[in-house]
């Protein structure tokens, strides 16, 4: 496919749309797929990106930074957290 | 007037307390707790061992510390080498330094293995063990366990233009930005053991990581907030005043939590898990902070290169009261405020510079374009322009000025193929108007 400036030529665009409306990329397969192995993918891996198939890139998986709420209370923290972190 | 030497003692202790846990709970399995979250137990003993190897100088100067930093090294030997590391490291020998972490760790530390050296040798031999492109701060630290085997460094390739050779973004540094500016000095720098050449001076280094401190401080991350503050003692710089309030700051969380929190760490997971389990789910979210906490005490304690424990009135005109110019939310929680708060008015009115920059941090953040142009108006008024935040958020005004008087497509536009028919007109966005170049004094 050629790209103009973020934008499909006309004709790419027809094969492309000649491609999904065909059914010959399954997307379901693909969302099963990331399904299947996304949790792992985010669990395992190390920051870098991960991709399938081809150089072509049709899926790009990235680890998104694990988001994070409020930080609790610290007295709240040390009263039940600290003991078990700490020992002793 | 430098921080205590015992009390950083004292922190490092804690933190070598929660190693010996971390292995005894994390070492066999890691923890995971359904999908979300967990921790691989490669990751946690890697850690520990680098915390161990960084730590170990300081620990060794204090004897109530030796004996319990020795006898964490042996509990980690049966992990770093057995069959299944061993394993890795013959058949996988692009990875095979990552695989031997924990062996090179331990090895450095006087605890050698002849064993392991030789087939991690084979393994570095072998004509594919050099053939995987890496990040910058990735290559560095292949470069960095390269040279605890002994073997030649002409074998991997020189690290390429790093994170260190040109300014961070000083409005809106991503994770990923500081993991890499924070890992590169700390391989670079042998984890402070030797002093390095990068391609920018220490003083802008520092200036960088001053600026991104103010963010994670103020999105209360002590974990980033830590490692950037071993920025001080690694490239071996007397602690600013802004090093010294964020330390301050970690110091102060450390005290009333009992240990220095993650981001954003909350019971309320809590509330599921019991036993083993909630041990096990509370060590796993929390080591890696509290190692930050232990190896800044470290780095401080072996180079001598401490925090101040008051800050020193600024030389410069500076602003009076500034929280209440600058930052007038009343009541706000975080652990940096607090601290604020209870610093005498000369220590306030000495971090200025901070809180402007956490205020256009702020600013930026909301896309307040007019909040940034008041902002640089004060900063103006007391010779502070040339802070990273300041210079970056006029350069931010500029663009978006530019952008302003610019016409271009809406989203609307953007569903049409190709460029638009020749007369078909475009939208333009709604952009405030801005006159970035005219700041007025206060």
């Amino acid at each position: 496919m050629i790209k103009d400036q973020g934008k499909l030529a006309g004709m790419d665009r027809e094969v492309v749309q000649a491609l999904l409306d065909s059914g010959a990329v399954n997307f379901k397969a693909i969302g099963e797929a990331v399904g299947k192995f996304g949790p792992s993918i985010v669990l395992n891996g190390d920051g870098e990106d991960n991709f399938c198939w081809t150089m072509r890139l049709f899926i790009r998986i990235f680890k998104r930074p694990t988001p994070w709420g409020e930080l609790d209370e610290l007295g709240e923290l040390r009263k039940h957290a600290a003991p078990e972190i700490r020992g002793g | 007037m430098h921080w205590n030497a015992r009390d950083l003692q004292r922190r490092l202790a804690r933190a070598l307390e929660v190693a010996e846990r971390a292995i005894a709970f994390l070492g066999d399995a890691g923890w995971r707790a359904g999908e979300a979250d967990g921790v691989r137990p490669e990751k946690v003993l890697s850690e520990t061992a680098l915390f161990l190897l960084a730590t170990r100088d300081a620990c060794e100067r204090t004897p109530e510390l030796a004996g319990l930093h020795r006898s964490i090294a042996v509990a980690l030997v049966p992990f770093a080498r057995n069959e299944r590391s061993a394993a890795l490291i013959a058949l996988e020998p692009v990875v095979a330094l990552d695989h031997a972490l924990m062996h090179l760790c331990l090895s450095r530390m006087g605890m050698a293995d002849a064993r392991f050296d030789r087939l991690l040798a084979t393994a570095l031999s072998s004509q594919g063990a050099a053939g995987r492109e890496r990040l910058p701060h990735r290559a560095m630290e292949q470069q960095w366990l390269l040279r605890m085997t002994n073997a030649s460094p002409a074998r991997l390739a020189r690290t390429r233009d790093c994170i260190l050779d040109h300014p961070l973004d000083a409005i809106a540094p991503t994770p990923d930005d500081l993991y890499a500016f924070t890992h590169c000095l700390l391989f670079g720098t042998d984890l402070g053991l030797r002093a390095a050449r990068f391609g920018r001076s220490g003083a802008a280094l520092a200036t960088d990581a001053e600026t991104a401190l103010a963010r994670c401080l103020d999105i209360q991350d002590f974990d980033v907030a830590g490692e950037l503050l071993m920025t001080w003692p690694m490239l071996q710089r007397r602690w600013s005043n802004g090093a010294s309030f964020g330390f301050l700051c970690l110091a102060h969380a450390e005290d009333e939590a009992g240990f220095l929190p993650a981001p954003g760490m909350s019971l309320q997971p809590l509330a599921s898990l019991s036993g083993i389990d909630r041990t096990r789910h509370l060590l796993a979210t929390s080591y890696h902070t509290i190692y930050v906490m232990g190896l800044l005490c470290a780095l401080a304690l072996r180079t001598g290169v401490t925090p101040r424990s008051s800050l020193s009135p600024s030389t410069r005109r500076v602003l009076p009261r500034p929280r209440e110019v600058l930052d007038p939310a009343p009541g706000d929680s975080r652990v940096w405020c607090k601290v604020f708060d209870g610093l005498p008015t000369a220590a306030q009115e000495a971090l200025t510079p901070f809180l402007l920059t956490v205020q256009i941090q702020r600013a930026a953040a909301r896309r307040d374009f007019a909040g940034i142009q008041r902002l640089l108006g004060v900063a103006a008024g007391f010779d502070l322009l040339g802070i990273p935040a300041a210079r970056q958020g006029l350069e931010l005004l500029q663009r978006a000025a530019m952008l302003g008087a610019m016409a271009v497509a809406t989203d609307s536009d953007s569903t049409a193929i190709g460029a638009p028919a020749p007369g078909q007109p475009l939208h333009r966005r709604s952009i405030p108007s801005i006159e970035p170049t005219v700041i007025a004094r206060p």
